[in-house]
């Protein structure tokens, strides 16, 4: 189990931009070198992760954990992928805090933050493809909820995602009622 | 000691509802710390958080989640907020995992997504463009910030291509900062 701990812990340190340059990284390891679940499987895992709440690349190393080991393989591979996360930030946070009015250190955060809101948008940007290409008129209930956002601001995000799962089951439910019909 | 139930309460929560990864993580986090009496922090510190939370390796949730928690409570904050952040992730995956092969039960669940999808994307793309605006980065001192808008616009294009790894754009970024900013 500590091998696999190592794979999860190791990547951590390296996978910048998020969650899913972690996770092609892990598949790499986890399907090809170990060769410890199928390709397919793997897919299935990252798609489910995908739409779930939380740090995919964390729900992804939960899923693998649990399928390796059990209940005790998920605690493991969770505190795998959380560790270096904490170990880096709270290392950065402590030292950048005497920094802030640093004009070095300025000079090179506004150099990186328009990169930052690349990253951001991009990974928004990848999610409304996908929307996109599944069924066009599900981009309209982007547009309503960007609206929503810019009209209302400080609205709670949690109301939001709220009305939208609600929403979901609402649509679920019709369809199948029209499907028995 | 309330500060630490608060971040309790606020990740905990988070963790639940962050469709979308990491990033939603970030626009929640950003949102919803207001409600909470005894959180607070400075927009400019948050902004920060927020730079280095993405620019970072690993999972960008968790690194929100240590960088918020240790700013505004030092090492014990971080400790409980990574925690918290983590814990519905394991809630929720492990029940899944253990359900994984009766997959007829996630057909229902894949389509209530498939309306939360489009809402996750609206929610990552208003915090990208809060940020930029937070940022100054369209405009600066009453002129259009064309350095900024040229980064960020050639970011979004290089790795929306996935033409670049990340890492390369935060360190020309960095760079380019360090000389022109």
């Amino acid at each position: 189990m500590f091998k696999y701990f190592l794979i999860f812990f190791k990547y951590g340190f390296f996978a910048f931009g998020g969650g899913y340059s972690m996770i092609s990284l892990i598949e790499k390891d986890i399907v090809h070198k170990h060769k410890l679940m199928s390709e397919t499987k793997f897919t299935d895992i990252v798609s489910i992760s995908s739409s779930l709440p939380g740090a995919i690349a964390l729900n992804v190393g939960i899923f693998v954990g649990f399928f390796l080991k059990g209940f005790r393989g998920a605690v493991i591979i969770a505190a795998a992928v959380a560790l270096p996360s904490f170990i880096i930030v709270v290392t950065i946070v402590a030292l950048l805090s005497g920094l802030y009015d640093n004009i070095i250190f300025l000079k090179i955060i506004s150099g990186i933050k328009p990169v930052v809101f690349a990253l951001i948008f991009v990974a928004g940007f990848n999610i409304l493809k996908k929307v996109f290409n599944k069924n066009k008129y599900l981009v309209l209930i982007f547009i309503i909820v960007i609206s929503v956002l810019f009209l209302f601001k400080g609205i709670s995000m949690s109301i939001i995602i709220f009305t939208s799962v609600l929403l979901g089951i609402i649509i679920h439910k019709i369809n199948s009622f029209a499907q028995n019909k | 000691m309330l500060i630490l139930f608060h971040l309790f309460l606020l990740f905990f929560k988070i963790g639940f509802l962050s469709f979308g990864g990491g990033y939603s993580i970030i626009a929640m986090v950003q949102t919803e710390a207001m409600n909470y009496s005894s959180i607070n922090i400075d927009s400019t510190i948050m902004n920060n958080l927020i730079s280095i939370a993405s620019t970072t390796p690993g999972a960008v949730g968790i690194n929100m989640a240590a960088a918020f928690g240790y700013s505004v409570y030092g090492i014990a904050g971080a400790i409980v907020s990574v925690i918290s952040v983590v814990l519905p992730s394991l809630i929720i995956v492990v029940f899944l995992a253990s359900i994984f092969n009766r997959i007829e039960k996630f057909s229902m669940f894949r389509e209530v997504l498939e309306v939360v999808h489009p809402t996750v994307a609206a929610i990552i793309i208003y915090v990208a463009l809060s940020f930029a605006i937070n940022n100054n980065l369209l405009y600066l001192a009453g002129n259009i910030n064309i350095k900024a808008i040229i980064i960020g616009l050639v970011s979004i294009f290089l790795m929306a291509r996935r033409m670049v790894n990340p890492i390369v754009l935060i360190v020309i970024g960095g760079v380019f900062g360090f000389f022109f900013f």
